[in-house]
């Protein structure tokens, strides 16, 4: 392959976890947005916010980890992540900075790590703020927006671009 | 590759447009066969597409476009003269090529349709004949045409000017619109808390805001009139339709389009398309008579059928009217009595201007014959409801002998939507305004007198009629209802159903961009949209019908609602969950009218046809005054006989020695009969479903119209004449 041999990533933190988004798929990290719950949302769906006129599903990342949800807590700080269905905003507990890691540095998950946690990740890397959890973004989405019919999100794709 | 694709794509639309103008000119050329301005554009039209071909390679579509340029060449020198024949076959060439732009639309080829007859057929009308060629490849009158086509001939300097408007004009893709749009909407947001900020500051900030204001708001306006798309793109395709028809049933329209300039969102326009095609077909296959028929009533044997688009008080209204036999009301209604929709007591009653309301009913037509332009399957109603569907309305107008008016008024975008904010279960939400008839306050005090409880529905009394209560934040999935206090009710029609959706407060009114709902929340139903406030968060949109299929809603047909004002009141109330009467092993029954089940006092399910039904009620009948075998209760300021169903039904002989009804409340089904209202005791009211008209069996028993199966279970159909007549009721003489 090409001479590409590390790769940066956006870290957060949920509860007690130290995870990584390849910086690719950032567009930038939000400080107490306004959210609007939703009732009778899929569960994991938080609700949506007003991004500077686009409209963002809010999603959080704690029950496709296996975490307890906390719901919508004001005061959140949010990612917000392109995916198919247009960007969509992801509730974490704090941002930090962005690492650059050599990819050969990123090893396959330990089998502890529960399952649940296991299948939304790529690989671990161990920084020196701890061990790195970097995600794997798309099967994250998945999770979350499980039930939500792949054509739908094409045909919604196609209408907001 | 990519800029090839673009030069195509580009060649394509203008050509598309290009046609649909050759459409309107040559069906207006028709009319004016001298006029040489005219006949200059088209000649031009048609020559820009032939050149186009030609650079780009598509062979067919050039010589296709050439005969047609030989044909309008001949037109121009003079050597033949338009007739309808000659309109046809151009016609008919115009058609021939967008097949072919179709084809090259879908898989980048001429396809290989043989166009031979299209060309032999324009060729023939040539004044001297070239040798046949069935390809068309015909070599002679080129030079004509280049003649033609380089020499300034009077009536140019119209096509130039045309010209220069399509130099002035850009294209835009939607999706730079939106973003526009969405932008616009945050400046809006950011002017609007910069102003909270300044609040009555005179400082030296004062001035440069306001300007920021006045700048804002025209840039708002600006960015959603460049969505707009002019009506004409709709309805200049119409006096093609109107010849084609009109030559096919041998009869004579004009067409006149007026204000085809009028900007409208791209949505709505095509929300209109069906709808206009559908007028006009009708207005000449119904409305406008044959040539003889007109000169014999004094009428010119030329049809005017005329659309007209017109901005008034921010939507757009579009007339659809022509000078035919107009609409014979007498016979429409007499048609709705035939088909059983109407009875004909009720019948006589309408007023012609009620009559015509029948036009939108399903399934009515006064037109004995069926027609190759009729009964296509869209009907009048489903114009109405196509229409409704955008926000818009229709109503008629017609005079005997003079002609029928339909008037279509349709909001100017779908984007953005007058709402009505309420707060329901601690959180904001949006309720179209066009879906909110009127909001109503129930005061603490008036609760017990106003709102009915009936197994478990709440039902409020509003003017006579009885509107089905939806609490908003329960069906949001909050706390049940809280404890009996002031109700305020939101009163909601929307495609036909009418309840009312009752909410904590009603807060605001906003002009609301409607953005495409995210896909994760679609499957809730209730939502249509997402709106940003002013306060920059976002709030859902309620969708209305969502709201009431979720509650189970069913409420009256669309011409029973207290809106419409028509018909007689009729009571259209959910009781318990709707459910759909059907049979076992046929779940696509075909359905009727619906019914109001009830279970008699012995059990047995009975049902009441909806349109006798008036109102329900709770009374105390103890009160009811005895008159030999009769039960009279007073009611209001008359008097409400009552009929006992389950005794009346086991046959007055056997009713069994009258049981003390004092203090008791029964239930009672308020029906309109032939003997006016009549009241009909049950014991309780359970629902109301459609009628599945497949599955009636004949009564057993008198009083009994047919008989319904209802979830397995048998329903007798009452029969509210009969029984009422079994009961002793009579005509006052």
């Amino acid at each position: 392959m090409s001479g590409v041999t590390r790769t940066r990533l956006a870290t957060f933190t949920v509860d007690e976890l130290l995870l990584g988004i390849v910086i690719d798929r950032v567009q930038e990290v939000l400080l107490r947005p306004l959210v609007t719950p939703v009732p009778l949302a899929p569960t994991g769906v938080v609700g949506l916010l007003n991004l500077r006129g686009q409209i963002l599903t809010v999603l959080d990342v704690r029950a496709p980890l296996g975490l307890p949800t906390a719901g919508d807590r004001d005061g959140a700080t949010h990612c917000v992540v392109g995916s198919v269905s247009g960007a969509v905003s992801l509730v974490v507990d704090r941002a930090h900075d962005v690492v650059n890691v050599s990819i050969a540095s990123i090893t396959e998950v330990p089998t502890t790590v529960p399952a649940a946690i296991r299948s939304q990740l790529t690989g671990v890397c161990s920084t020196a703020g701890g061990l790195l959890l970097v995600v794997d973004l798309d099967r994250l989405l998945a999770a979350v927006h499980g039930k939500v019919d792949v054509a739908e999100v094409r045909a919604h794709a196609g209408l907001s671009h | 590759m990519t800029d090839d694709e673009e030069i195509v794509q580009a060649f394509l639309e203008e050509s598309r447009e290009g046609l649909d103008q050759l459409d309107r000119d040559l069906v207006d050329l028709e009319l004016r066969p001298g006029d040489p301005a005219l006949l200059a554009q088209i000649f031009r039209t048609i020559h820009t597409i032939k050149g186009t071909c030609g650079f780009l390679g598509y062979h067919r579509l050039e010589k296709l476009t050439h005969a047609g340029e030989d044909v309008l060449g001949a037109l121009r020198a003079g050597e033949i003269v338009l007739d309808e024949a000659l309109t046809t076959s151009l016609l008919r060439l115009i058609d021939a090529v967008r097949a072919v732009l179709r084809s090259v639309a879908d898989d980048g080829t001429e396809g290989d349709q043989d166009h031979s007859v299209v060309t032999a057929d324009l060729v023939r009308h040539l004044p001297t004949l070239p040798a046949a060629d069935p390809t068309g490849d015909v070599a002679g009158p080129v030079v004509t045409a280049q003649h033609v086509s380089e020499a300034p001939l009077p009536g140019d300097e119209d096509a130039a000017s045309v010209t220069r408007t399509a130099e002035g004009s850009v294209r835009v893709d939607v999706a730079v619109l939106d973003r526009l749009q969405d932008l616009v909407g945050e400046l809006v947001l950011a002017r609007s808390q910069l102003g909270a900020v300044l609040a009555d500051d005179e400082g030296p900030l004062a001035q440069p805001y306001r300007q920021l204001r006045l700048v804002t708001a025209e840039l708002q306006d600006g960015v959603m009139r460049a969505r707009l798309q002019p009506v004409g793109t709709v309805t200049g395709r119409l006096s093609r339709i109107a010849r084609d028809l009109a030559t096919a049933l041998d009869k004579r329209v004009i067409v006149e389009v007026e204000g085809a300039d009028v900007g409208v969102d791209k949505a709505i326009n095509e929300a209109l398309r069906d709808p206009l095609l559908h007028l006009v077909r009708n207005a000449i296959d119904h409305g406008v008579e044959s040539p003889a028929e007109r000169l014999a009533a004094g009428k010119p044997a030329h049809a005017t059928l005329l659309v007209r688009a017109c901005h008034l008080g921010g939507r757009l209204h579009v007339e659809v009217s022509d000078d035919g036999r107009g609409v014979d009301s007498r016979a429409l209604a007499a048609a709705a009595v035939a088909g059983g929709t109407l009875s004909a007591e009720r019948a006589a009653a309408l007023d012609p201007a009620d009559c015509l309301e029948l036009l939108f009913q399903a399934g009515l037509s006064t037109k004995a014959e069926v027609s190759t332009v009729s009964g296509r399957g869209v009907g009048m109603d489903v114009v109405r409801s196509s229409l409704e569907q955008v926000g818009g309305s229709i109503a008629v107008s017609s005079a005997p002998g003079i002609g029928t008016s339909f008037r279509i008024d349709v909001p100017l975008t779908l984007a953005i939507v007058p709402a009505v904010v309420v707060i329901a279960d601690g959180g904001r939400y949006a309720v179209p305004q066009d879906d909110v008839e009127e909001v109503v306050h129930v005061a603490a005090a008036d609760l017990v007198a106003r709102v009915d409880q009936v197994a478990g529905a709440q039902l409020l009394r509003l003017r006579g009629f009885l509107l089905p209560l939806v609490h908003l934040g329960s069906q949001l999935g909050g706390l049940a209802p809280a404890p009996p206090g002031p109700l305020l009710v939101l009163v909601t029609r929307s495609r036909g159903r009418c309840f009312g959706v009752v909410v904590d407060a009603v807060v605001d009114t906003i002009e609301a961009v409607v953005k495409p709902l995210p896909p994760a929340f679609r499957a809730v139903g209730l939502y249509a949209g997402v709106t940003i406030m002013a306060d920059g968060h976002a709030c859902m949109v309620l969708d209305v019908v969502g709201l009431a299929t979720a509650a189970d809603v069913e409420a009256g047909r669309a011409m029973d609602a207290p809106a419409t004002g028509f018909l007689e009141s009729v009571v259209g109330t959910a009781i318990a969950p709707v459910r759909s009467a059907t049979m076992m092993d046929q779940p696509d029954e075909v359905t009727g009218a619906s019914v109001l089940l009830a279970t008699g006092t012995d059990g047995g399910l009975l049902a009441f046809p909806l349109e006798a039904v008036r109102r329900l009620e709770h009374c105390a009948t103890g009160s009811a005054q005895k008159e030999g075998r009769l039960e009279l209760l007073p009611y209001g300021d008359r008097i409400l006989p009552l009929v006992r169903v389950t005794d009346e039904l086991r046959g007055s002989t056997q009713a069994g020695p009258a049981i003390d009804h004092k203090g008791v409340t029964e239930c009672v089904v308020v029906c309109a009969t032939a003997v006016g209202l009549v009241g009909f005791v049950v014991d309780t009211i359970q629902d109301v479903v459609q009628r599945p008209t497949a599955l009636v069996q004949p009564a057993h028993r008198a009083g009994v119209a047919t008989r319904l199966l209802i979830d397995a279970r048998v329903a007798e159909v009452v029969d509210v004449e009969a029984l009422a007549y079994s009961a002793g009721l009579r005509c006052p003489a």
